[in-house]
């Protein structure tokens, strides 16, 4: 069977280095660092003091973007999705300029019968397309401290009718508008993607799951064009504290810059980072059709799951090592192919360790002619949206054949024995290349990116 | 000849009954299912005394039903590798329930009541249990399940309303079809009903709140809530779902594997689509998105609308979402529509939100096997506008054969799915 192929012909991105695709990436290279002093405001004595949060500037600068949504939604991360949204489908010349002039919706075939469309112009005027699509990932919502304040009685307790009677004074904002599908139904609603839609909730796997879910739709005829990636900020009190809890954040006090050092034998836990990646899949032909510049092909996508512990990754890696077997496979491509992996590299002890393992034991032989980086290092973990932008760099890096530095790798750690990139950035013929994303609970995504032949 | 994706086993918990001949025996009878399930027994569905703390409701039904569905298919006694079993779920949000938090908030207070963020990032933060976060991400949920199963093939967890548990069974559908695993559990659970979920779909303005002028609470705790309002689908005095609680699983595989197993098969399921359109004052899809999923549904399964005998709708009983679903049937189903049967099974059992389309999906394979499709609780009178025969004046006994089942996300997501009986 010939399977459509699918390729990357737009990218965007938010995060703590910028809001340009380009200013990210040659950053990235240069070595600079996102990750900074923590400056939410009354935070002094958080535990966590270094996280990669997007500048002021540029958070008023998409704000300004969006003034009708960043007035009603509460949550950062659904601004910085509609941002990378926005870039991605500018970069793939899907939208230019103010929305408009929608093409008729198409009549539909349906057994014997046309069905005209139901209603004209019922989207308001913008674009309508029901073969594009939206696949997106988003973690959790704030949850604030407030709410439950207001809400402590004078026993110390949860006082069940003050809630009864006052829960729509305040919740409105925390309880609407933290839908983990309202990213991905804004990005629909704002640009005209009325097919397939779908949202991905696995932690740390879901952007890389949203893009290798919206890759199938597309390769098996569900969709031809897809803006998928994911968005994230759990830069707020309870986020804070959230992985000190579970004993996987970096606490350090030193330079900020310099505490989140994956493969490092130092490595101390990770470091948050917030923002959005998102790139435009789009079927061959049709983007062949309309001239559209194409970065890299994505070729295979793979997941399992650990069946292990909720609480830690396979200590040898199993479920990570037979994702990016399952990759390769999917993707038709031999270990050989692969001339460079944007790992998950948390910069915790478990990951790492695990992950070079398996690796290693994927890639044999060729895993020392391997160049493995971590982005976390650059920007810190996105968590749910941490998938996007490293699905970004890396077919960045397929398609201008340069590989972004791991920072602060300083002290070998002799269970991370690969080629990490320290430091310096490399320029290297990336002929395929896999991003891994691994989520707590032990579920695993791999995705093979290729770099685009005829 | 293609090979079909076919219901090797399913598992179902719902108010009406731990399984899903109790649930369909209720149905049928008129019960109303308008109450939260009873709370599960952690020991008896396997969980580690370690896990239970970070386990709540939601987790045990998705636990309980995938187990149920992985037997009821024999996947515990056959051959098929663990790595070759997929799992794909829709979950719905998780809310922390405010005990977890509330002493921490309670040691963050300064003299005066309010929040000391000092006192919080200092120390009173460690009130928190340490495994909290877990149970605050709900993919942790579906991994104790595979965890428990052992399974470690595909997967994805889908979120958080209505659509997100068909595109959980659509994915496994094409992991089948694509040959990515032998067998898969897809379906869906429903959040637990707390004050939090309760207050976020009042504030959605899904919720019927009709009978006590707004607080959703009324006795103190989440369950006073079911007491009186009803969710009438299609009815001319709707005024709104009521959530309800459960989950659905099942298993899915290739005919021709099922065959080879010698296991018995219920249905497959041969078309599917999912569409985006947000009406642009409510909370709830748009007439054309609905019609354009059930339409892509019907093409993909290579049907006409006058080979369907029947809807099950998402007619989740809000005055906006049913009218747009009605005028979506109307639409799509013009051809044949004083032929074509609806049922919404949320007047008996509340929304179950992701847990709502594999739920429907199982039902459906009863009301394929005999031949009776029940009756929409609460519709009576329905709407004015319908024209389609709205199941609603007892158990309608009638030969089905394909049935499409619809279900929506109130931010705009629609999915349809197609299931067929085999002959």
């Amino acid at each position: 069977m010939n399977k459509r192929r699918v390729v990357i012909t737009g990218l965007g991105m938010a995060t703590s280095l910028g809001l340009q695709v380009e200013e990210n990436w040659q950053k990235a290279l240069a070595g600079v660092s996102g990750i900074s002093k923590l400056t939410y405001p009354g935070a002094g004595k958080s535990p966590v003091q270094a996280a990669g949060a997007v500048k002021e500037a540029d958070w008023n600068k998409i704000q300004t973007e969006f003034p009708e949504d960043a007035k009603i939604e509460g949550e950062r991360r659904t601004l910085f999705a509609l941002w990378a949204a926005k870039e991605a489908l500018h970069d793939a010349k899907i939208i230019s300029g103010p929305l408009q002039n929608p093409p008729s919706p198409p009549f539909v075939k349906v057994g014997n019968k046309i069905c005209p469309p139901l209603k004209k112009g019922e989207t308001g005027g913008f674009f309508v397309n029901t073969r594009y699509g939206v696949a997106f990932a988003a973690g959790l919502g704030i949850n604030r401290l407030e709410d439950i304040q207001r809400w402590v009685g004078n026993n110390k307790k949860f006082d069940y009718q003050k809630f009864g009677k006052e829960y729509r004074d305040v919740h409105n904002e925390s309880l609407i508008k933290n839908n983990s599908n309202r990213p991905a139904a804004l990005i629909a609603k704002k640009f005209g993607l009325n097919g397939f839609n779908t949202t991905i909730t696995t932690a740390c796997a879901s952007s890389s799951q949203a893009i290798g879910v919206a890759f199938r739709a597309i390769r098996r005829g569900d969709a031809d064009l897809i803006a998928a990636g994911g968005a994230d900020s759990m830069i707020n009190p309870v986020g804070l504290v959230f992985f000190v809890l579970l004993g996987a954040a970096n606490t350090s006090s030193d330079n900020p810059e310099e505490v989140c050092r994956p493969f490092d034998r130092k490595r101390g836990g990770l470091v948050m980072g917030e923002g959005a990646g998102v790139v435009v899949l789009e079927e061959e032909s049709h983007a062949l059709k309309r001239g559209a510049k194409i970065y890299a092909e994505v070729a295979g996508y793979g997941t399992t799951m650990d069946a292990y512990q909720v609480t830690a990754p396979h200590p040898k890696g199993e479920g990570a090592e037979k994702a990016m077997r399952a990759a390769l496979s999917d993707a038709n491509t031999q270990p050989e192919e692969i001339d460079y992996i944007n790992a998950h590299g948390t910069s915790t002890k478990l990951n790492d360790s695990a992950e070079t393992l398996a690796i290693k034991n994927v890639f044999k032989g060729h895993a020392n002619n391997l160049c493995v980086n971590s982005t976390k290092s650059v920007i810190g973990h996105l968590l749910a949206g941490s998938g996007g932008p490293e699905f970004v760099f890396t077919a960045l890096s397929v398609n201008r054949n340069e590989i972004h530095p791991t920072l602060n790798l300083k002290t070998p750690d002799p269970k991370c024995d690969l080629d990490y990139v320290p430091d310096v950035k490399r320029s290297k013929v990336v002929r395929a290349a896999i991003s891994n994303s691994f989520g707590f609970g032990g579920q695993n995504a791999s995705l093979v990116i290729k770099k685009y032949n005829i | 000849m293609k090979d079909k994706v076919v219901i090797t086993g399913f598992g179902l918990v719902s108010s009406l009954g731990p399984n899903a001949s109790e649930t369909w025996d209720a149905l049928l009878s008129g019960k109303s299912g308008a109450a939260q399930v009873p709370e599960l027994n952690p020991a008896e569905l396997g969980i580690h005394p370690r896990d239970a703390r970070i386990m709540d409701k939601h987790a045990h039904m998705l636990l309980k039903s995938s187990q149920d569905s992985f037997r009821h298919s024999r996947l515990d006694t056959s051959s098929i590798p663990k790595d070759d079993i997929g799992f794909f779920a829709g979950m719905g949000m998780v809310d922390y329930n405010i005990d977890d938090l509330l002493p921490a908030v309670v040691k963050s207070l300064d003299a005066h009541g309010s929040l000391d963020y000092d006192a919080f990032y200092s120390g009173a933060f460690q009130e928190i249990y340490p495994l909290w976060p877990l149970s605050m991400l709900n993919n942790i949920s579906f991994c104790q399940a595979a965890i428990n199963l052992g399974i470690k093939g595909e997967s994805a967890v889908f979120s958080p309303h209505a659509d997100s548990g068909a595109q959980a069974i659509m994915e496994g559908l094409n992991t089948i079809i694509e040959k990515k695993a032998q067998a898969v559990l897809a379906g869906g659970v429903s959040e637990k009903s707390s004050p939090l979920s309760l207050a976020r779909a009042s504030l959605s303005g899904i919720l019927n709140t009709s009978s006590e002028n707004n607080p959703p609470l009324k006795k103190g705790a989440a369950g006073g809530f079911f007491d009186e309002p009803l969710c009438r689908p299609f009815g001319g005095n709707r005024t709104g779902t009521i959530l309800g609680e459960g989950c659905g699983v099942v298993t899915l595989e290739l005919l021709s594997s099922a065959k080879k197993r010698q296991v018995p098969y219920f249905a497959a399921i041969t078309g599917y689509a999912s569409a985006f359109g947000k009406s642009d004052e409510y909370n709830c899809p748009a007439s054309a998105a609905i019609s354009n999923a059930m339409e892509q549904a019907l093409i993909k399964a290579g049907l006409a609308p006058s080979d369907i005998d029947l809807i099950i709708a998402h007619g989740d009983g809000t005055r906006m979402g049913d009218a747009n679903e009605i005028e979506a049937i109307h639409h799509t189903f013009s051809d044949c529509i004083n032929k074509v049967n609806v049922f919404s099974s949320k007047g008996a059992l509340g929304h179950m939100l992701a847990g709502a389309p594999a739920v429907d999906i199982i039902l459906g394979t009863y009301i394929l096997e005999n031949g009776i499709i029940p009756a929409v609780h609460n519709s009576l009178p329905p709407d004015k506008n319908i024209r389609f025969n709205l199941v609603n004046k007892g158990p309608l006994k009638t030969t089905i054969k394909r049935i499409v089942v619809n279900s929506f996300s109130y931010e705009g997501q629609c999915a349809s799915l197609i299931i067929e009986a085999l002959d």
